[in-house]
Protein backbone atom coordinates (compact mmCIF):
# COMPACT_ATOMS: atom_id res chain seq x y z
CA UNK A 1 0.00 0.00 0.00
CA UNK A 2 1.15 3.45 -0.47
CA UNK A 3 0.63 6.39 2.54
CA UNK A 4 -2.22 8.73 2.17
CA UNK A 5 -1.23 12.14 1.30
CA UNK A 6 1.18 14.55 3.57
CA UNK A 7 3.27 17.42 3.33
CA UNK A 8 6.51 17.44 4.30
CA UNK A 9 9.30 20.00 5.00
CA UNK A 10 13.54 19.24 6.47
CA UNK A 11 13.89 21.61 8.91
CA UNK A 12 18.03 22.83 9.02
CA UNK A 13 17.74 22.87 13.03
CA UNK A 14 16.38 21.29 16.08
CA UNK A 15 14.88 24.90 17.00
CA UNK A 16 13.15 25.31 13.29
CA UNK A 17 11.85 21.32 13.90
CA UNK A 18 10.29 22.39 17.39
CA UNK A 19 8.41 25.72 15.81
CA UNK A 20 7.31 23.26 12.88
CA UNK A 21 5.53 20.98 15.89
CA UNK A 22 4.35 23.18 17.64
CA UNK A 23 2.61 25.40 14.47
CA UNK A 24 0.70 21.58 13.19
CA UNK A 25 0.88 20.03 16.75
CA UNK A 26 -0.50 16.66 16.53
CA UNK A 27 -0.95 16.73 13.00
CA UNK A 28 2.58 16.44 12.77
CA UNK A 29 4.88 13.25 12.92
CA UNK A 30 8.87 13.44 13.23
CA UNK A 31 10.28 11.52 10.39
CA UNK A 32 13.61 10.12 12.18
CA UNK A 33 15.03 6.65 10.04
CA UNK A 34 11.67 5.93 8.94
CA UNK A 35 12.06 1.98 10.03
CA UNK A 36 8.93 2.13 11.96
CA UNK A 37 7.29 5.26 10.43
CA UNK A 38 7.45 4.16 6.70
CA UNK A 39 5.64 1.02 7.11
CA UNK A 40 2.99 2.63 9.26
CA UNK A 41 2.73 5.40 6.92
CA UNK A 42 2.17 2.56 4.20
CA UNK A 43 0.00 0.44 5.98
CA UNK A 44 -1.95 3.81 6.98
CA UNK A 45 -2.18 3.04 9.95
CA UNK A 46 -0.70 6.20 10.84
CA UNK A 47 -2.15 9.54 8.62
CA UNK A 48 -0.49 12.34 9.77
CA UNK A 49 -0.53 15.68 8.17
CA UNK A 50 3.02 17.11 7.77
CA UNK A 51 6.29 14.84 8.26
CA UNK A 52 8.99 16.81 9.78
CA UNK A 53 12.18 15.31 8.40
CA UNK A 54 15.33 14.70 11.45
CA UNK A 55 17.36 12.46 9.41
CA UNK A 56 19.74 14.30 8.72
CA UNK A 57 19.67 17.18 10.71
CA UNK A 58 23.67 18.08 11.84
CA UNK A 59 23.41 19.03 15.32
CA UNK A 60 21.17 15.70 15.74
CA UNK A 61 23.84 13.26 14.73
CA UNK A 62 27.18 12.25 16.15
CA UNK A 63 28.57 9.95 19.54
CA UNK A 64 30.28 12.38 22.63
CA UNK A 65 32.15 10.32 24.50
CA UNK A 66 33.10 12.03 28.06
CA UNK A 67 34.37 11.06 31.41
CA UNK A 68 30.60 11.13 32.48
CA UNK A 69 28.71 9.90 29.86
CA UNK A 70 28.36 8.59 25.99
CA UNK A 71 25.59 11.42 24.44
CA UNK A 72 24.63 9.86 21.19
CA UNK A 73 22.23 12.43 18.84
CA UNK A 74 19.02 11.26 18.05
CA UNK A 75 19.51 10.93 14.50
CA UNK A 76 22.21 8.70 14.61
CA UNK A 77 22.25 5.44 12.91
CA UNK A 78 22.11 1.97 14.72
CA UNK A 79 24.65 1.15 12.19
CA UNK A 80 27.02 4.23 13.63
CA UNK A 81 26.52 2.96 17.19
CA UNK A 82 27.56 -0.40 15.84
CA UNK A 83 30.58 0.78 14.41
CA UNK A 84 31.41 3.31 17.12
CA UNK A 85 32.47 0.21 19.13
CA UNK A 86 36.19 1.36 18.64
CA UNK A 87 35.88 4.24 20.28
CA UNK A 88 37.53 3.03 23.53
CA UNK A 89 34.93 3.60 25.99
CA UNK A 90 33.79 0.55 27.59
CA UNK A 91 30.09 2.06 27.65
CA UNK A 92 30.21 2.66 23.89
CA UNK A 93 31.33 -1.12 23.58
CA UNK A 94 28.22 -2.32 25.13
CA UNK A 95 26.13 -0.06 22.91
CA UNK A 96 27.94 -1.14 20.07
CA UNK A 97 27.07 -4.93 21.07
CA UNK A 98 23.36 -3.70 21.57
CA UNK A 99 23.06 -2.27 18.40
CA UNK A 100 23.96 -5.41 16.81
CA UNK A 101 21.11 -7.47 17.77
CA UNK A 102 18.93 -4.65 15.88
CA UNK A 103 17.19 -5.45 12.57
CA UNK A 104 19.25 -6.02 9.73
CA UNK A 105 22.04 -4.01 7.79
CA UNK A 106 20.01 -2.38 5.67
CA UNK A 107 17.87 -1.36 8.45
CA UNK A 108 20.73 -0.46 10.45
CA UNK A 109 21.63 2.17 7.70
CA UNK A 110 18.67 4.38 8.59
CA UNK A 111 17.19 3.40 12.08
CA UNK A 112 17.75 5.44 14.75
CA UNK A 113 18.22 5.51 18.53
CA UNK A 114 16.26 8.79 19.13
CA UNK A 115 13.02 7.08 16.63
CA UNK A 116 13.63 3.91 18.38
CA UNK A 117 13.21 5.55 21.96
CA UNK A 118 10.65 7.94 20.92
CA UNK A 119 8.72 4.53 19.15
CA UNK A 120 8.71 3.32 22.57
CA UNK A 121 8.20 -0.52 21.08
CA UNK A 122 8.10 -2.73 24.53
CA UNK A 123 10.49 -4.80 22.99
CA UNK A 124 13.19 -2.24 21.74
CA UNK A 125 16.62 -2.75 22.81
CA UNK A 126 17.31 0.97 23.30
CA UNK A 127 14.77 1.31 25.65
CA UNK A 128 15.81 -1.80 27.84
CA UNK A 129 19.09 -0.23 27.92
CA UNK A 130 18.45 3.25 29.08
CA UNK A 131 16.32 1.91 31.89
CA UNK A 132 19.52 -0.48 32.59
CA UNK A 133 21.92 2.30 32.41
CA UNK A 134 20.12 4.84 33.86
CA UNK A 135 20.40 6.98 30.70
CA UNK A 136 18.52 10.66 30.33
CA UNK A 137 16.94 11.88 27.51
CA UNK A 138 17.41 15.30 26.26
CA UNK A 139 14.27 16.64 24.58
CA UNK A 140 13.32 20.54 23.00
CA UNK A 141 10.33 21.96 23.09
CA UNK A 142 8.17 25.53 22.91
CA UNK A 143 8.28 25.97 26.30
CA UNK A 144 12.35 24.63 26.80
CA UNK A 145 14.05 21.86 27.18
CA UNK A 146 13.89 19.12 29.89
CA UNK A 147 16.09 15.62 30.27
CA UNK A 148 14.26 12.68 30.98
CA UNK A 149 15.25 9.81 32.86
CA UNK A 150 14.94 6.63 31.66
CA UNK A 151 12.59 5.64 34.57
CA UNK A 152 9.82 8.29 33.34
CA UNK A 153 10.01 8.23 29.44
CA UNK A 154 8.45 4.95 28.66
CA UNK A 155 4.60 4.67 29.58
CA UNK A 156 3.27 2.05 27.75
CA UNK A 157 2.86 0.18 24.23
CA UNK A 158 4.26 3.09 21.57
CA UNK A 159 4.13 5.62 24.52
CA UNK A 160 6.45 8.02 25.84
CA UNK A 161 6.90 10.97 28.02
CA UNK A 162 7.35 13.44 24.83
CA UNK A 163 4.85 15.87 24.50
CA UNK A 164 3.16 16.03 20.86
CA UNK A 165 5.45 19.47 20.10
CA UNK A 166 8.55 17.87 21.63
CA UNK A 167 11.42 16.94 20.14
CA UNK A 168 14.32 14.13 21.40
CA UNK A 169 17.35 15.56 20.31
CA UNK A 170 20.10 12.75 21.98
CA UNK A 171 20.03 10.56 24.85
CA UNK A 172 23.29 10.31 27.49
CA UNK A 173 24.16 7.18 28.92
CA UNK A 174 26.43 7.64 32.05
CA UNK A 175 29.93 5.56 32.03
CA UNK A 176 29.82 5.38 35.64
CA UNK A 177 29.13 1.20 35.52
CA UNK A 178 31.51 -1.02 36.91
CA UNK A 179 29.87 -3.97 35.29
CA UNK A 180 26.92 -4.82 32.91
CA UNK A 181 25.66 -6.98 30.24
CA UNK A 182 23.16 -7.69 27.68
CA UNK A 183 21.64 -10.24 26.34
CA UNK A 184 18.62 -11.36 23.65
CA UNK A 185 16.85 -13.97 22.42
CA UNK A 186 15.28 -13.55 19.02
CA UNK A 187 13.72 -17.09 16.52
CA UNK A 188 16.25 -15.41 13.87
CA UNK A 189 19.21 -12.29 13.72
CA UNK A 190 17.62 -9.78 12.72
CA UNK A 191 13.77 -10.45 14.28
CA UNK A 192 12.00 -8.47 17.32
CA UNK A 193 13.79 -9.62 20.59
CA UNK A 194 11.55 -12.22 21.74
CA UNK A 195 13.13 -11.02 25.58
CA UNK A 196 15.42 -8.95 25.70
CA UNK A 197 17.64 -7.88 29.10
CA UNK A 198 20.38 -5.74 30.32
CA UNK A 199 21.83 -5.51 33.70
CA UNK A 200 24.31 -2.89 34.96
CA UNK A 201 26.29 -2.50 38.15
CA UNK A 202 27.66 0.52 39.92
CA UNK A 203 29.38 0.89 42.87
CA UNK A 204 31.55 3.37 44.40
CA UNK A 205 34.42 4.23 47.04
CA UNK A 206 32.53 3.79 50.49
CA UNK A 207 31.26 0.34 48.58
CA UNK A 208 27.60 1.23 48.14
CA UNK A 209 26.50 -0.79 45.29
CA UNK A 210 23.19 -0.15 42.51
CA UNK A 211 22.34 -2.56 40.63
CA UNK A 212 19.70 -2.04 37.37
CA UNK A 213 18.21 -5.20 35.52
CA UNK A 214 15.55 -3.93 33.01
CA UNK A 215 13.93 -6.25 29.96
CA UNK A 216 12.05 -5.84 27.00
CA UNK A 217 9.43 -7.79 24.85
CA UNK A 218 7.47 -9.29 28.67
CA UNK A 219 5.19 -5.91 29.22
CA UNK A 220 3.24 -3.44 27.40
CA UNK A 221 6.78 -0.86 28.13
CA UNK A 222 10.25 -2.16 28.68
CA UNK A 223 10.55 -2.71 32.52
CA UNK A 224 13.12 -3.01 35.30
CA UNK A 225 12.88 -6.09 37.59
CA UNK A 226 13.54 -4.40 41.06
CA UNK A 227 13.19 -8.24 42.42
CA UNK A 228 16.71 -9.59 40.70
CA UNK A 229 17.76 -6.10 41.16
CA UNK A 230 17.51 -6.45 45.10
CA UNK A 231 19.48 -9.63 45.18
CA UNK A 232 22.16 -8.93 42.92
CA UNK A 233 22.30 -5.64 45.41
CA UNK A 234 22.34 -7.26 48.67
CA UNK A 235 24.90 -9.68 48.04
CA UNK A 236 27.31 -7.25 45.89
CA UNK A 237 27.05 -4.99 48.65
CA UNK A 238 28.33 -7.76 51.36
CA UNK A 239 31.21 -8.97 48.39
CA UNK A 240 31.32 -6.73 45.56
CA UNK A 241 33.90 -9.06 43.61
CA UNK A 242 33.28 -12.28 42.80
CA UNK A 243 34.60 -14.43 40.44
CA UNK A 244 34.20 -18.49 39.23
CA UNK A 245 31.57 -20.52 40.80
CA UNK A 246 30.32 -17.18 43.37
CA UNK A 247 29.57 -14.83 40.10
CA UNK A 248 27.33 -18.39 38.26
CA UNK A 249 25.30 -19.03 41.86
CA UNK A 250 24.72 -15.47 42.61
CA UNK A 251 23.94 -14.86 38.40
CA UNK A 252 21.41 -18.11 38.95
CA UNK A 253 19.45 -16.75 42.03
CA UNK A 254 19.24 -13.08 40.68
CA UNK A 255 17.87 -15.03 37.09
CA UNK A 256 15.05 -17.08 39.01
CA UNK A 257 14.03 -14.30 41.38
CA UNK A 258 13.22 -11.78 37.48
CA UNK A 259 12.00 -15.04 36.16
CA UNK A 260 9.60 -15.92 39.53
CA UNK A 261 8.07 -11.58 39.81
CA UNK A 262 7.41 -11.32 35.88
CA UNK A 263 4.61 -12.22 34.60
CA UNK A 264 5.08 -11.42 30.48
CA UNK A 265 2.32 -11.07 27.63
CA UNK A 266 2.19 -13.68 25.19
CA UNK A 267 1.63 -13.38 21.57
CA UNK A 268 2.06 -15.52 18.56
CA UNK A 269 6.03 -15.49 18.97
CA UNK A 270 6.08 -16.95 22.85
CA UNK A 271 3.73 -18.08 25.65
CA UNK A 272 4.42 -16.39 29.00
CA UNK A 273 5.69 -19.76 30.38
CA UNK A 274 8.65 -19.27 28.18
CA UNK A 275 8.96 -16.10 27.99
CA UNK A 276 9.69 -16.39 32.09
CA UNK A 277 11.59 -18.83 30.49
CA UNK A 278 13.67 -16.94 28.79
CA UNK A 279 13.61 -14.28 31.55
CA UNK A 280 15.29 -16.47 33.98
CA UNK A 281 18.40 -17.57 31.60
CA UNK A 282 19.28 -14.19 30.07
CA UNK A 283 19.16 -12.60 33.44
CA UNK A 284 21.60 -15.05 34.81
CA UNK A 285 23.68 -14.80 31.26
CA UNK A 286 23.78 -11.11 31.43
CA UNK A 287 24.14 -10.79 34.85
CA UNK A 288 27.37 -12.87 35.21
CA UNK A 289 28.47 -11.02 32.34
CA UNK A 290 28.30 -7.60 34.74
CA UNK A 291 30.00 -9.57 37.60
CA UNK A 292 32.51 -10.82 35.49
CA UNK A 293 33.59 -6.89 34.10
CA UNK A 294 33.46 -5.99 37.80
CA UNK A 295 35.94 -8.93 38.81
CA UNK A 296 38.02 -8.38 36.10
CA UNK A 297 38.23 -4.93 36.88
CA UNK A 298 38.22 -4.20 33.44
CA UNK A 299 35.88 -0.60 33.33
CA UNK B 1 -10.22 5.63 0.07
CA UNK B 2 -9.88 7.19 4.04
CA UNK B 3 -11.88 10.58 4.27
CA UNK B 4 -8.74 12.21 4.61
CA UNK B 5 -7.53 11.38 1.48
CA UNK B 6 -9.14 14.12 -0.83
CA UNK B 7 -8.16 17.03 2.01
CA UNK B 8 -5.48 18.67 0.98
CA UNK B 9 -2.55 18.78 2.91
CA UNK B 10 -1.25 21.70 4.15
CA UNK B 11 0.95 23.57 2.11
CA UNK B 12 2.83 26.51 3.90
CA UNK B 13 6.27 28.52 5.16
CA UNK B 14 5.62 28.50 8.50
CA UNK B 15 7.58 31.67 10.56
CA UNK B 16 8.45 31.05 14.24
CA UNK B 17 8.70 33.48 16.51
CA UNK B 18 11.68 32.12 18.64
CA UNK B 19 13.72 31.91 15.11
CA UNK B 20 14.33 34.87 12.69
CA UNK B 21 13.81 32.86 9.52
CA UNK B 22 10.94 30.88 8.17
CA UNK B 23 11.44 27.66 9.77
CA UNK B 24 10.96 25.26 6.50
CA UNK B 25 9.27 25.04 3.78
CA UNK B 26 6.11 22.55 4.25
CA UNK B 27 5.39 20.93 0.62
CA UNK B 28 3.00 18.55 -0.70
CA UNK B 29 5.46 17.93 -3.75
CA UNK B 30 8.96 18.51 -4.50
CA UNK B 31 11.68 19.54 -7.16
CA UNK B 32 14.62 16.69 -6.57
CA UNK B 33 17.71 15.71 -8.40
CA UNK B 34 19.20 12.25 -7.59
CA UNK B 35 22.18 10.32 -9.24
CA UNK B 36 21.53 7.06 -10.32
CA UNK B 37 23.67 4.71 -11.54
CA UNK B 38 26.02 7.82 -12.25
CA UNK B 39 23.06 9.60 -14.19
CA UNK B 40 21.36 12.59 -13.13
CA UNK B 41 17.73 12.12 -12.73
CA UNK B 42 15.04 15.10 -11.55
CA UNK B 43 11.90 16.21 -11.15
CA UNK B 44 8.77 17.06 -9.18
CA UNK B 45 7.43 14.50 -6.98
CA UNK B 46 4.65 14.11 -4.55
CA UNK B 47 6.39 14.15 -1.27
CA UNK B 48 4.86 10.72 -0.04
CA UNK B 49 6.20 8.99 -3.31
CA UNK B 50 8.58 6.58 -1.74
CA UNK B 51 12.37 5.94 -3.78
CA UNK B 52 11.17 2.49 -4.78
CA UNK B 53 8.11 3.79 -6.42
CA UNK B 54 10.27 6.85 -7.78
CA UNK B 55 13.14 4.61 -9.46
CA UNK B 56 10.55 2.31 -11.11
CA UNK B 57 8.73 5.44 -12.41
CA UNK B 58 12.01 6.93 -14.04
CA UNK B 59 12.44 3.16 -15.47
CA UNK B 60 14.30 1.52 -12.99
CA UNK B 61 12.39 -1.88 -13.43
CA UNK B 62 15.43 -3.82 -11.36
CA UNK B 63 14.19 -2.33 -8.09
CA UNK B 64 11.32 -4.74 -6.94
CA UNK B 65 8.14 -3.68 -4.70
CA UNK B 66 7.29 -6.54 -2.49
CA UNK B 67 6.05 -5.96 0.96
CA UNK B 68 6.20 -2.21 1.12
CA UNK B 69 6.91 -2.74 4.79
CA UNK B 70 10.59 -3.25 5.07
CA UNK B 71 10.99 -6.69 5.38
CA UNK B 72 11.60 -8.54 2.36
CA UNK B 73 14.36 -6.47 1.04
CA UNK B 74 13.51 -7.25 -2.83
CA UNK B 75 13.85 -3.11 -2.66
CA UNK B 76 17.13 -3.32 -1.57
CA UNK B 77 19.32 -0.50 -2.93
CA UNK B 78 22.47 1.34 -2.29
CA UNK B 79 21.91 4.85 -0.89
CA UNK B 80 25.34 6.88 -0.90
CA UNK B 81 26.62 3.41 -0.71
CA UNK B 82 25.29 2.16 1.88
CA UNK B 83 22.13 -0.40 1.44
CA UNK B 84 18.60 0.80 2.45
CA UNK B 85 15.03 -0.83 1.53
CA UNK B 86 14.32 1.90 -0.61
CA UNK B 87 10.63 1.62 0.07
CA UNK B 88 11.28 3.30 3.92
CA UNK B 89 12.94 5.89 1.97
CA UNK B 90 10.62 8.90 0.76
CA UNK B 91 12.11 9.69 -2.68
CA UNK B 92 12.56 13.79 -1.20
CA UNK B 93 14.87 12.06 1.47
CA UNK B 94 16.99 10.70 -1.89
CA UNK B 95 17.47 14.25 -3.19
CA UNK B 96 21.04 14.95 -3.94
CA UNK B 97 22.08 11.96 -2.95
CA UNK B 98 23.74 8.90 -5.23
CA UNK B 99 21.70 5.68 -5.82
CA UNK B 100 22.82 2.80 -7.22
CA UNK B 101 20.53 -0.06 -8.65
CA UNK B 102 20.86 -3.79 -10.15
CA UNK B 103 21.06 -1.87 -13.76
CA UNK B 104 24.03 -0.32 -12.39
CA UNK B 105 26.16 -3.45 -11.98
CA UNK B 106 26.23 -4.86 -15.73
CA UNK B 107 28.81 -3.12 -17.69
CA UNK B 108 28.90 -2.91 -21.49
CA UNK B 109 26.70 -5.38 -21.63
CA UNK B 110 28.91 -7.83 -19.18
CA UNK B 111 27.52 -9.44 -16.39
CA UNK B 112 29.72 -8.11 -12.81
CA UNK B 113 31.32 -11.38 -11.39
CA UNK B 114 28.57 -11.10 -9.26
CA UNK B 115 25.26 -11.49 -11.27
CA UNK B 116 27.27 -14.34 -13.58
CA UNK B 117 27.95 -16.47 -10.06
CA UNK B 118 23.98 -15.50 -9.13
CA UNK B 119 23.27 -17.18 -12.58
CA UNK B 120 25.80 -20.05 -12.91
CA UNK B 121 25.30 -21.33 -8.93
CA UNK B 122 21.25 -21.29 -9.24
CA UNK B 123 20.89 -18.52 -6.75
CA UNK B 124 17.80 -17.47 -8.69
CA UNK B 125 14.39 -19.16 -9.87
CA UNK B 126 11.73 -16.60 -10.31
CA UNK B 127 14.30 -13.76 -10.25
CA UNK B 128 11.88 -11.69 -8.67
CA UNK B 129 14.01 -10.70 -5.27
CA UNK B 130 17.23 -11.26 -7.37
CA UNK B 131 18.16 -7.45 -7.57
CA UNK B 132 17.24 -6.93 -3.78
CA UNK B 133 19.92 -9.81 -3.08
CA UNK B 134 22.49 -8.75 -5.81
CA UNK B 135 22.69 -5.02 -4.60
CA UNK B 136 23.17 -6.48 -0.90
CA UNK B 137 26.12 -8.89 -1.86
CA UNK B 138 27.48 -5.63 -3.69
CA UNK B 139 27.68 -3.49 -0.28
CA UNK B 140 28.78 -7.24 1.69
CA UNK B 141 31.68 -7.92 0.17
CA UNK B 142 32.79 -4.40 -0.86
CA UNK B 143 32.82 -4.03 3.06
CA UNK B 144 33.30 -7.05 3.93
CA UNK B 145 35.72 -8.88 1.40
CA UNK B 146 36.59 -11.60 3.82
CA UNK B 147 33.10 -11.94 5.00
CA UNK B 148 32.87 -16.15 6.61
CA UNK B 149 30.28 -18.28 5.12
CA UNK B 150 28.29 -17.55 8.36
CA UNK B 151 28.45 -13.98 7.62
CA UNK B 152 27.19 -14.18 4.35
CA UNK B 153 24.41 -16.43 5.59
CA UNK B 154 23.93 -13.39 8.11
CA UNK B 155 23.55 -10.80 5.92
CA UNK B 156 21.55 -12.57 3.14
CA UNK B 157 18.90 -13.13 5.82
CA UNK B 158 18.08 -10.07 5.94
CA UNK B 159 15.71 -10.73 2.11
CA UNK B 160 13.43 -13.26 1.77
CA UNK B 161 13.44 -15.71 -1.31
CA UNK B 162 10.77 -18.14 -1.22
CA UNK B 163 12.30 -20.10 -4.01
CA UNK B 164 15.29 -21.51 -3.96
CA UNK B 165 16.33 -22.26 0.01
CA UNK B 166 19.29 -19.87 -0.07
CA UNK B 167 21.90 -22.26 -0.73
CA UNK B 168 22.26 -21.31 -4.50
CA UNK B 169 22.74 -17.61 -2.90
CA UNK B 170 25.17 -17.98 -0.42
CA UNK B 171 27.04 -20.18 -2.72
CA UNK B 172 27.16 -17.62 -5.38
CA UNK B 173 28.60 -14.67 -3.17
CA UNK B 174 31.16 -17.48 -1.49
CA UNK B 175 32.58 -17.76 -5.21
CA UNK B 176 32.88 -14.06 -6.03
CA UNK B 177 34.56 -13.64 -2.73
CA UNK B 178 37.46 -16.53 -3.17
CA UNK B 179 37.84 -15.61 -7.33
CA UNK B 180 38.37 -11.99 -5.66
CA UNK B 181 40.39 -13.09 -3.05
CA UNK B 182 42.36 -15.52 -5.44
CA UNK B 183 42.52 -12.66 -7.98
CA UNK B 184 44.25 -10.06 -5.47
CA UNK B 185 46.98 -12.62 -4.23
CA UNK B 186 47.44 -12.95 -7.73
CA UNK B 187 48.26 -9.65 -8.29
CA UNK B 188 49.51 -8.57 -5.09
CA UNK B 189 52.04 -11.72 -6.20
CA UNK B 190 53.00 -10.20 -9.39
CA UNK B 191 53.40 -7.16 -8.34
CA UNK B 192 55.66 -8.44 -5.72
CA UNK B 193 57.83 -9.87 -8.34
CA UNK B 194 57.94 -6.57 -10.58
CA UNK B 195 59.49 -5.01 -7.06
CA UNK B 196 61.79 -7.61 -7.08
Amino acid sequence: MKPQRFSYCRPDTAAQAVALLGAYGDEAKVLAGGQSLMPLLNLRLAGPQVLVDVSSMAELRGIEVDDECVTIGAATTHQEILEGGSLGSPVMALLAKTAGFIGHWPIRTRGTIGGSLAHADPAAEWCTLALALGARIRTSGESGRRLVPADEMFLGPFTSALEDTELLTAVEFPSDVAGYGVREFAMRQGDFATVVVAVAIRSDREGAVAVRVAAGGIDVRAIRIPEGEAVLRDALRERPVRRGAAVDSLARSAGAACSSAVRPLADNHASSAYRRHLVGELVAQAAADAMMMVGDGSV
Amino acid sequence: MNARDSADPPTSVVAADTVAEPVGVVQAERDISLEVNGKSVSGEVEVRTSLADYLRGAGYFGVRVGCEQGVCGACTVLLDGRPVRSCLVLAVQADRRAVRTVEGLASDASQSDLQLAFSQERALQCGFCTPGFLMLSVALLRDHPSATDDDVLEAVSSDICRCTGYHGIVRAICRVRDERAAVDEGSSARGGEQRA
